[in-house]
């Protein structure tokens, strides 16, 4: 068994989760959620020179859902949009530090999709 | 057969003993000989039931047959009275739609009466057939508020799978003595004793695999005349009298229900689970479960930010707790329980209405408990969930 949402770096997050808010000066904004969970994640980025500059989110939900999203918020500063639009599970499991496991795919991948969805 | 040391019965929980199996109202472990009635049902009986006239076909008839003597007996119907579905969802289906069908027995559109802790195959089938539904209220003590009122269909659950209520059914069919009164049995089936009679219940439903049995197979109880009177909703092979280019003629209980080949091994798996049951005796898995729930009750009414959805032990409920603990999503709590090899369930449990109309939360966490489960289980549960609250604080 992996234990993954006891890494205390995830249960961090989880309690104090990072840049939550909104920007003013946002160039692009969404908002998602999971029916079935009762997930939920507003995001806003900045975004210069085909980079991300700033992310700021306000979430609620479950461990994987939130600690996964403020984790983003840190990593991908910096990263080319077209980079960012490419990740996929394999990318995020390498970001978070965890494998995640079938039954909390979505709940893992809800932020990295609100931020895909936020650039489209 | 002694409750003590159960476990070996089960392949999967007498392999793997340091897993804990919660998730019973889901579904429950398989016994060996439900797993080998099948498998030798397979080798040495397979052929297809009714009209084959050769020796095998006689053989898996008379097997098939005498599973629905087997659960007649079980729940004090008569042979007749025993119509083999898929399981509950599929009994509630054929039920509501075929008596959507048969105003001889309920009229179009007819008021029915659930409740807001029903599961939603006690719900959806019957939105099919009306638009006159009411829902009786859960109380804060995880009762039921019956209301005043003549109701033409009044189809209630016999175990809740959420709060393990269970209401007091012969009570509820006095309240309303005039209405078809309908049982959704899938969590009382391996719990409790059962007698249609005795519950004067018109029609009621369950499923093997709740029971130790295999999945693919439940029973739609209904009272003969009902029956008779019912109209087929499934139409083919197997529940014909007559069939001409112009008209056919259904066929006699138990067929008339029953379309297509039935799920015959499935069945006799079930019969092997039903003699399971019968083994230990229905009184004993009530008084031992009675035993289990409250010291679940207690141990986890123990935990720090626990709210459980239970009602208290002096209102009768099985052996189901769905809880909260503060501040944790359930998701997290089934995820942190299985990295100590404790299976649990997190969601809805199919009750939306239960959990964002009356409790107010999306989602619950909850453990299940059956009859190869021990305190011991309890108390890994109570330790683990101990340890996630301090992982959280």
């Amino acid at each position: 068994m992996n234990d993954q949402i006891s890494r205390q770096n995830l249960i961090d997050h989880y309690k104090n989760p990072r840049n939550v808010g909104v920007l003013k000066k946002a160039t692009n904004t969404v908002e998602c959620s999971n029916v079935t969970c009762g997930d939920e994640v507003k995001v806003s980025l900045l975004i210069k020179a085909g980079k991300i500059e700033e992310i700021r989110h306000e979430s609620a939900g479950c461990v994987m859902s939130v600690a996964g999203i403020s984790i983003l918020s840190e990593e991908l500063i910096g990263m080319e949009v077209e980079k960012v639009k490419k990740l996929d599970k394999d990318a995020l499991q390498e970001i978070l530090g965890i494998e995640i496991t079938p039954s909390r795919l979505k709940c893992a991948m809800l932020g990295l999709e609100a931020i895909k969805k936020a650039l489209n | 057969m002694e409750i003590k040391n159960i476990k070996k019965h089960f392949p999967i929980l007498s392999q793997n003993p340091d897993f804990t199996y919660l998730d019973n109202a889901a579904t429950t472990q398989k016994t060996k000989k439900v797993i080998k009635s099948i498998s030798r049902f397979y080798r040495q009986h397979n052929a297809n039931v009714h009209r084959g006239i050769y020796e095998l076909s006689e053989k898996a008839t008379e097997k098939y047959e005498e599973v629905r003597k087997t659960a007649a007996k079980f729940i004090g119907a008569k042979e007749k009275e025993i119509v083999f579905t898929s399981g509950t969802t599929d009994s509630f289906n054929l039920l509501a739609r075929s008596l959507g069908k048969t105003p001889e027995i309920v009229k179009k559109n007819p008021k029915i009466l659930i409740t807001e802790i029903e599961h939603h195959a006690n719900y959806l089938p019957w939105r099919e057939i009306s638009d006159d539904i009411h829902f009786a209220r859960q109380k804060e003590d995880f009762t039921i508020e019956w209301p005043e009122g003549d109701f033409d269909i009044v189809s209630i659950t016999h175990a809740s799978n959420v709060t393990g209520l269970m209401p007091d059914a012969k009570e509820v069919r006095k309240k309303y003595p005039k209405a078809l009164f309908i049982l959704d049995a899938a969590q009382s089936i391996a719990h409790k004793k059962i007698d249609v009679k005795n519950l004067d219940v018109d029609f009621l439903a369950f499923s093997s695999h709740k029971m130790y049995g295999p999945t693919g197979i439940g029973v739609l109880y209904g009272k003969q005349e009902l029956l008779e009177k019912l109209y087929p909703l499934k139409v083919g092979g197997g529940m014909i009298a007559e069939v001409t280019k112009k008209s056919a003629k259904w066929a006699e209980l138990p067929e008339r229900h029953e379309a297509g080949t039935p799920p015959i091994a499935q069945a006799i798996g079930l019969q092997a689970a039903i003699e399971f049951l019968e083994k230990i005796g229905m009184e004993k898995i009530e008084e031992y479960e009675k035993e289990l729930r409250k010291y679940a009750f207690e141990e986890l009414s123990k935990i720090k930010g626990l709210k459980l959805f239970h009602p208290n032990l002096e209102i009768d409920a099985g052996t189901v707790f769905s809880f909260q603990l503060e501040g944790i999503h359930p998701h997290d709590i089934a995820e942190m329980l299985s990295e100590r090899n404790i299976a649990v369930r997190a969601g809805h449990h199919c009750c939306q209405i239960l959990h964002r109309e009356v409790l107010k939360i999306p989602a619950s966490t909850r453990a299940s408990f059956a009859v190869y489960n021990t305190k011991d289980d309890v108390d890994k549960l109570a330790k683990r969930l101990n340890e996630i609250v301090k992982i959280f604080t």
